[in-house]
């Protein structure tokens, strides 16, 4: 499959058996509405609950015991979906594919889209089927830890690429669970928010053609041969960054940084820029 | 359990006819919860009108009507479904020998009628500042104080836009101290409730007050205001200025924070645009399981 589906093509394979429709979002959000045939994978089940960071991957055991409510292989054709444009599945996406899934899309312009073409919708709980009973190998897929990034950090091979907002940038805007505002040293800002098409009142109708997404990156300073780890605050935004890059645009070479800023806030100042 | 389903259903229909009778009158207007209510409401708002600290703020600002509806609930419909879980909760306690005078520490009965009333009034406005500090700083306890917190402009009414489950936590608290101190409330307790919901209209009204020295003992708009900050400085979290009617025991336990007088500060908590905006929302907000988001 494609790494992105349009909403009409979701439309016609929805019927195919074989086709899991996972919706990323929280279960409340989820039972409100959701695309018919969906079931429920809200990235939140999917961390390390015993991380003392918030957010982290969750381990083979905590990942498998979500999972297998699910039922889900590795060879499962699976389309993603939230109503942010596609962040918190790209999360999902990413967390699968260091989970060895193979086949993963993700629907572009999402559930807004969806409602936005007049497809219908479905609501209530989650109903899906009998559960797995399978376990699944951490296979290292586009990730970076804090060992590597202070590796890179003054690599002129590696660009760190911070996707969040102006303001957590320049550290004016702390989020929760940062110990303090800033950037990791030396990195770039390209906020995630501009791998979409927004309407006039900012949601996301979808993500922008491939051509202008590679000019956007390109005119940063970042090439296709350039090696980047990506980071945000969660490394949500930064999953979808990732997803772009790799999945869009053919890079080779990039890292998301699990820990993202919620880690590298803890870290010496020499190590953070702010303004 | 026949008679604790008995006295629930007896207390609340009491409680019920309690409401009817000061709705029409029957109790007296200096003890009349709902017309002091009303009428206190009326002079604070009128304050707000003739010497507005925010010049442009709006006479029915934003969410006016939510924390109009929030006054009657949680003074009036909440106190109906609830007095008959209290009143079997008393009576559970009396069948195990429990009542009000079993912490009896410090007889008031033998003073001054005026000087009861200071120390119950002292004592429970205590106990209230740190079941107001345990309610930052307890993580399911902030998600229902999230609610007074929502406030984005501020006006006298936000007083008392709150979730009631804070009352299971005052309540028990403060019933605590009218056992400590004689297991009963002064006579004219009524009092120092009117005082102090015209202490805390006030300290949400848009007026610049400060009482001048007695900003030291008495809580404050201009003192308040800065506990409702959206952000504070990191060495201020979880919150500052959390006292309720006297500002004196933030001073004693340097909580207080005031670095200068502001109007325009904005309120909130981090990604308060995110909080549920209608009343059913923001009353369930609080029992689901909290996502924290990227």
């Amino acid at each position: 499959m494609e790494p992105l589906i349009a909403v009409e093509q979701l439309d016609l394979l929805k019927e195919r058996k074989d086709l899991i429709i996972l919706d990323a979002r929280g279960e409340q959000a989820f039972t409100k509405e959701h695309i018919p045939g969906a079931a429920n994978l809200d990235w939140e089940d999917l961390i390390d609950a015993n991380h003392e960071i918030y957010g982290m991957i969750a381990d083979p055991e905590q990942f498998a015991s979500v999972i297998n409510t699910r039922n889900l292989k590795r060879t499962d054709p699976i389309v993603l979906y939230d109503d942010q444009g596609g962040v918190e599945a790209a999360r999902v996406w990413w967390v699968l594919k260091n989970y060895g899934f193979e086949e993963i899309s993700i629907l572009d312009g999402g559930l807004t889209k969806w409602k936005r073409s007049g497809l219908k919708l479905e609501s209530g709980p989650d109903v899906s089927p009998s559960s797995g009973d399978r376990q699944f190998g951490f296979k290292a897929f586009r990730i970076a830890n804090k060992e590597m990034v202070l590796d890179k950090l003054d690599d002129p091979d590696f660009t760190i690429l911070d996707v969040r907002s102006e303001e957590e940038y320049t550290g004016k805007k702390i989020k929760s669970g940062a110990a303090k505002g800033g950037r990791v040293r030396g990195a770039v800002l390209i906020d995630y928010i501009r791998n979409f098409d927004l309407d006039e009142n900012m949601n996301v109708i979808g993500f922008k053609d491939p051509s202008v997404l590679r000019h956007l990156y390109e005119k940063s300073g970042i090439k296709s041969d350039q090696k980047l780890i990506v980071y945000c605050h969660t490394a949500v935004r930064s999953s979808l960054t990732t997803f772009v890059l790799t999945e869009l645009l053919g890079y080779q070479e990039v890292y998301n940084y699990d820990g993202s800023w919620r880690e590298w806030s803890h870290m010496d100042s020499a190590l953070i820029e702010t303004h | 359990m026949n008679q604790y389903l008995e006295t629930l259903s007896n207390t609340t229909v009491g409680t019920v006819r309690w409401v009817g009778q000061l709705i029409t009158f029957e109790v007296p207007w200096y003890q009349n919860y709902f017309y002091g209510l009303i009428l206190i409401s009326l002079v604070v708002w009128i304050l707000e009108l003739s010497f507005p600290w925010r010049k442009n703020q709006k006479a029915f600002r934003k969410d006016f009507w939510l924390d109009f509806f929030y006054m009657f609930f949680n003074f009036f419909i909440f106190s109906v479904v609830i007095s008959g879980f209290y009143a079997v909760f008393e009576s559970a306690m009396s069948g195990l020998g429990i009542g009000m005078e079993s912490l009896l520490l410090i007889n008031l009965s033998g003073l001054p009628q005026g000087i009861q009333l200071l120390i119950f009034f002292f004592l429970s406005d205590f106990v209230q500042w740190v079941t107001h500090v345990m309610l930052h700083r307890v993580p399911a306890f902030w998600r229902f104080h999230q609610v007074h917190h929502s406030v984005i402009e501020m006006g006298f009414a936000a007083h008392l836009r709150y979730h009631w489950m804070e009352n299971i936590l005052y309540k028990p608290l403060k019933t605590l101290v009218v056992m400590i101190i004689g297991g009963f409330e002064p006579e004219q307790a009524y009092i120092v409730h009117f005082v102090a919901i015209s202490i805390g209209h006030l300290n949400h009204a848009n007026i610049r007050l400060t009482y001048g020295p007695l900003k030291y003992i008495v809580n404050n708009p201009v003192m308040h205001l800065w506990h409702h900050a959206k952000a504070l400085p990191k060495g201020q979290m979880p919150g500052v200025n959390f006292g309720i009617s006297l500002s004196l025991w933030d001073y004693i336990f340097r909580t207080n924070y005031i670095p200068e007088e502001k109007p325009d500060l904005e309120l909130g908590f981090d990604e308060v645009e995110r909080f549920p905006k209608s009343f059913w929302s923001q009353l369930i907000y609080g029992f689901r399981k909290e996502r924290i988001g990227f």
